[in-house]
């Protein structure tokens, strides 16, 4: 019987699973849905690996006490999952990628050889299309997969960052997020080590037409515009107007359609223009005197949130180390 | 630090790769992808980390699609599709070739039903062999033709001034003895032997101009038209010496054909008659019947024949024509819509014929009939062919065109207007 035929059969069924472990009718349906035999592992590794990932997000249940916060494992399980609930969950995972990946950090050959064999030229071609380059592509596959074979070792221990991965996405999904992780950090340190002078020469602003008193109040006016939009709103605007992505690009991120992207970037916009003249009038200012201070042309409001936005993104930048 | 960025502020590390993957894939759920968007509102390293990734995958994808693209398996349609163009033009010409060679045969059929029906009985050795008997009368045919060049004397010192061998000129006129199974020939077919062999005709035209008026060798063949003959009839007297050459070799009681080819010498033939601006000559040829020209010959008189029916006839109708018949200056031609034209001046002009006959003329014939006695030319042709003594004395022939119809029933006419069925 495949597991989602199971799953099916075990609706409405509310059998409480002692707390810490898995099912064992489900157990058995899912050692024989996924592959773990033919990569080596035993039936007792299978089940170590399914409720590691369990408990790892609470089966699931967001609303557990540490399932929101991501790489927060041992958890504490105030209400154990149902049956239904384990089989909802695990239906959601690949899991097929994360028994072969499980497996390859076991260090089983056969796990390996398919994991090569099937991740290799994939992963090189993400690379290459990453970097942009076709050597420093391969640089950058090979190293990871010299990381993920588990050369790498701390404290003793071998360490291979395949154990990072729960299945909740696809495992070339995550092969390609840590090869571009590992491009973006080795381009940030690289590019901090350029001039500063380069860089001011290049930032250089035009001299203020605004008095200082009203560019005071337009700041802030625009500072709190920003923080009253939403987190998808934030996300618009700093990819569309500080990254400079495409709308297309923003979407298919997104999962949504081009001109729902457009259409919420444009209310985005117009929003936050809003917001900051009624902040200038609330100021004290007159609504012309407003207009005047973010400038008859909307195009001049890009700017200034621009410039706010790349700040934000320096000062957040300074704060955060290396994954 | 500004207050939008206090948002960033609360993630002190990043999302790990898994679940920046996740929310690229849309596999998170709803607190957690709002989690992560609010990081990525604030975050620009990890916004590049998923356009990165996202970018990196949509190249897989094409890449993917290509593959399939190339790797798809051929529908059977689609591998003989390769098959079929080149099968389909070659049933195309075969139906053509064969619509074509059908056609061919049956107007050859045609024309031997036309050759029967007019041919006048023969008695005794006159009688044509049949088909079987030709390989066996190919030395008499050899016989009758060595000496075709009945070329004179004067004419051998002419060649010989020219640098042509003496027997070349002479094959024109054996030649057209073929005419009779040229007149089955297609027209086109005519056309195309025209063009490779006109260079011929026209070298042996431009000799035959050198040659000294009043010789019995006619000028340069220039006429759209000829005429043929078959009968036992005695030669002008014009031709006595070609007649007198010829018979000595030919076996006693053996019959004669006599092909009359008629052709203009603007600069050679006298102009006795004032209407056409050309004088006709005529050219004889005898040759033993049932006897069949070397295949070299045959190809000659069919160049000669070509190269005559090479020069364009204009019905009135426009359309092309597809059987010719002369007498003289008068010439009667069908066109392919069936319609009968005559011409009392060598073709210049053009008048159709009332319709007298039933169903469809496809082909018309001359046919020199006894009036008394035996004549072989005709008295309008003797006059172009400025033989006008000859005409004057010798019997004078009527000339009787035949028309056939689609049907095989044969008209008759004597002057190409009034026709009566056969």
């Amino acid at each position: 019987m495949a597991p989602t035929e199971s799953v099916a059969s075990m609706a409405g069924a509310e059998i409480p699973v002692v707390p810490g472990a898995i099912d064992p009718a489900l157990l058995e349906e899912l050692w024989r849905g996924c592959d773990a035999a033919s990569w080596g592992l035993s039936q007792e590794e299978l089940d170590q690996i399914l409720l590691e990932a369990g408990l790892a997000q609470n089966f699931g249940l967001a609303e557990g006490a540490a399932a929101g916060r991501p790489g927060n494992e041992g958890l504490s399980l105030g209400t154990p999952a149902t049956r239904q609930q384990q089989a909802a969950f695990f239906r959601g995972l690949c899991l097929a990628d994360l028994v072969l990946a499980r497996a390859c950090a076991a260090g089983h050959e056969g796990a390996w050889e398919h994991f090569v064999a099937v991740y290799r030229q994939p992963l090189t071609r993400a690379a290459i299309a990453i970097t942009g380059s076709e050597t420093l592509g391969r640089e950058l596959a090979d190293q990871l997969f010299g990381e993920l074979y588990g050369l790498t070792t701390r404290d003793g221990e071998r360490r291979c960052p395949l154990l990072s991965y729960r299945g909740r996405g696809s495992l070339m999904g995550w092969l390609r997020t840590t090869l571009a992780q590992r491009h973006v950090d080795h381009h940030r340190r690289s590019h901090r080590e350029e001039p500063l002078e380069e860089m001011d020469a290049a930032a250089a602003d035009p001299e203020p037409v605004t008095p200082p008193a009203q560019l005071s109040l337009l700041e802030r006016a625009i500072e709190e515009a920003v923080e009253k939009r939403d987190a998808e709103e934030r996300y618009l605007l700093a990819a569309y107007y500080l990254d400079g992505q495409t709308l297309l690009e923003i979407a298919r991120i997104l999962g949504v359609h081009e001109a729902t992207v457009s259409r919420k970037l444009k209310r985005a916009t117009e929003g936050t223009r809003k917001y900051v003249l009624r902040n200038l009038q609330h100021g004290g200012l007159s609504r012309r005197a407003a207009e005047e201070a973010l400038g008859a042309d909307p195009r001049d409001l890009n700017v200034n949130l621009k410039k706010l936005l790349q700040n934000s993104q320096t000062e957040a930048f300074k704060e955060q180390g290396a994954p | 630090m500004n207050v939008a960025m206090n948002v960033t502020g609360q993630h002190e590390f990043h999302p790990d790769a898994e679940s920046l993957s996740a929310f690229a894939e849309q596999a998170l759920g709803e607190r957690e992808r709002s989690q992560v968007l609010e990081h990525l509102a604030v975050c620009g390293r990890c916004r590049q980390v998923v356009a990165l990734a996202r970018e990196a995958a949509d190249a897989e994808a094409s890449a993917r699609a290509a593959r399939q693209v190339v790797n798809q398996p051929n529908d059977w349609w689609k591998r003989w599709r390769l098959v079929w163009a080149p099968t389909a033009v070659a049933a195309a010409l075969a139906v053509t070739s064969i619509s074509v060679f059908v056609r061919q045969a049956e107007q050859h059929e045609a024309s031997i039903k036309i050759a029967e029906r007019t041919a006048p009985p023969r008695a005794g050795p006159a009688s044509v062999p049949p088909p079987t008997e030709h390989a066996a009368h190919a030395p008499a045919q050899t016989a009758a033709i060595k000496p075709a060049p009945v070329a004179s004397e004067a004419e051998k010192a002419k060649s010989a001034r020219s640098g042509e061998a003496p027997g070349e000129r002479g094959r024109e006129p054996a030649a057209a003895a073929a005419m009779p199974e040229a007149g089955a020939m297609d027209r086109t077919e005519m056309v195309r032997e025209a063009e490779t062999r006109r260079e011929e005709a026209a070298s042996a035209s431009r000799a035959e101009e050198r040659a000294p008026a009043g010789e019995s060798i006619p000028g340069p063949v220039t006429t759209a038209f000829f005429s043929q003959e078959q009968s036992a009839t005695p030669l002008p007297r014009e031709r006595s010496r070609q007649a007198e050459a010829a018979p000595s070799r030919l076996p006693a009681g053996s019959a004669t054909q006599t092909v009359t080819v008629q052709a203009e010498d603007k600069a050679l033939a006298p102009s006795a008659t004032p209407a056409p601006a050309t004088a006709n000559a005529t050219l004889e040829v005898k040759v033993e019947p049932g006897a069949n020209l070397p295949l070299e010959k045959k190809s000659i008189a069919g160049g000669l024949f070509a190269a005559r029916m090479a020069t364009p006839i204009h019905l009135p109708s426009g359309r092309p024509t597809v059987s010719i018949a002369s007498a003289g200056p008068r010439m009667l031609a069908i066109d392919q819509a069936g319609t009968l034209y005559l011409s009392e001046d060598s073709g210049a002009t053009w008048e159709p014929v009332i319709k007298q006959w039933t169903g469809r003329a496809v082909a018309v014939h001359r046919q020199a009939a006894e009036s008394g006695n035996p004549a072989t030319v005709p008295a309008d042709e003797a006059e172009h062919s400025g033989n006008t003594a000859g005409a004057s004395t010798a019997p004078r022939p009527v000339a009787i065109f035949e028309i056939l119809n689609d049907q095989s029933h044969v008209w008759v006419s004597a002057d190409g207007r009034v026709w009566t069925a056969k």
